[in-house]
């Protein structure tokens, strides 16, 4: 049971989990409306009352007080996404699967180099080697965006030039993030953490030539699929490219291993040290 | 949502734990009520300051609305220096 669960993607559960995060959207959006619109009026209230009938200072600031967190509540409540969460994740879902049929497809098992826009025609991309031999191609030049590439000078230098859900994500920095890795722990922490609430933390570590980012409290579900082997997880893939882009250099997922609630992801940095 | 949630339970329980410590020392003046209230809203919204880019466009203009009252709760303490009567 477990080895078909591993093979193959659990359809079912995705939509089930889609419509989970559905209703807690768009619950959340109602509970901000409800919550601003109550607090509001009865701090106004609470504050007239107070202030022309019992006449105690301390009830009007508090009345006060509820006002002010109503209409935060109220302004909160407008900036929620238009996009439900669980469109949005089915949307990522019908786009990885494509992905992942076109990989099982062409039996792909080679692991994907992130590209930053400079080296992919202007958008962060993943490089997927129809065969590597056991070496780390070189990228020097930008490659045409196309599906499919070729990189290097020898026939079976091809590749398959693939968005990712970081090639989505990029876009949600305003400019480019520093190239060190506490510009990367940063960078990725607004985008993990604040912008797409995806995680709880992150720490970025730097060894010399590699990253290992440590992300705590992740909240994306991990498959054990033949596309993730080859991209990784949506949240070591999100990881890979704004490192990829901050540091302007390819980088490889070398391993991600999740232990005691943090997902660990070791990336190897091609080209010079970081 | 876990942010924009964070961010309210933290804001009010600041406010909630000012107005009972204030009101239990007997403090009796709403405008230093509203300037520990403006003082601590700036705060918080700074903390979480990496809330998306249309909701901190929303909370700054709350704080511009906040920063409104404590503008006319000076002028009204100006008056009241100059003229001698409250406009309250």
């Amino acid at each position: 049971m477990k080895a078909q669960d591993d093979s193959e993607p659990d359809i079912s559960g995705a939509f089930s989990y889609s419509n989970m995060r559905h209703h807690n959207a768009s619950r959340d959006n109602k509970w901000y409306r409800t919550l601003g619109i109550g607090l509001v009026v009865a701090g106004i209230g609470l504050s007239l009352v107070s202030f022309f009938i019992i006449e105690a200072v301390a009830l009007v600031a508090l009345g006060l007080s509820m006002t002010i967190l109503g209409t935060i509540s109220l302004v909160l409540n407008r900036t929620c996404p238009d996009t439900p969460q669980g469109v949005a994740l089915i949307l990522m879902e019908t786009g990885l699967d494509n992905t992942a049929s076109l990989i099982e497809e062409l039996g792909l098992t080679s692991r994907a180099i992130y590209l930053p826009s400079s080296r992919a025609g202007g958008k962060p991309q993943a490089l997927i080697p129809l065969d590597l031999n056991g070496t780390t191609p070189s990228i020097d030049a930008p490659l045409p965006r196309r599906l499919i590439v070729k990189y290097g000078n020898a026939p079976e230098d091809m590749g398959l030039l693939v968005s990712t859900p970081g090639s989505a994500a990029i876009n949600m920095f305003k400019s480019k993030p520093p190239c060190t890795a506490v510009g990367v722990e940063s960078a990725l922490s607004f985008l993990l953490v604040a912008a797409i609430d995806a995680a709880g933390g992150v720490k970025v570590f730097d060894n010399n030539g590699s990253l290992t980012i440590e992300i705590s409290g992740p909240r994306v579900p991990q498959r054990n699929s033949r596309l993730q082997d080859c991209l990784g997880s949506p949240l070591a893939s999100i990881a890979a490219t704004t490192t990829s882009e901050a540091l302007d250099r390819p980088v490889m997922i070398k391993e991600e291993r999740l232990s005691k609630g943090k997902l660990q992801i070791d990336l190897e940095v091609l080209g010079e040290n970081v | 949502m876990r942010t924009y949630n964070k961010y309210i339970l933290t804001l009010a329980v600041a406010l909630l734990l000012t107005t009972i410590g204030l009101a239990a020392t007997g403090e009796t003046r709403l405008d230093f009520y509203y300037t520990v209230y403006l003082i601590e809203c700036l705060i918080i919204t700074s903390l979480f300051s990496h809330v998306d880019t249309r909701a901190r466009r929303g909370l700054n203009i709350v704080s511009y609305l906040l920063l409104a009252g404590f503008g006319f709760i000076v002028l009204e303490t100006i008056a009241e220096i100059l003229l001698g009567t409250s406009m309250l």
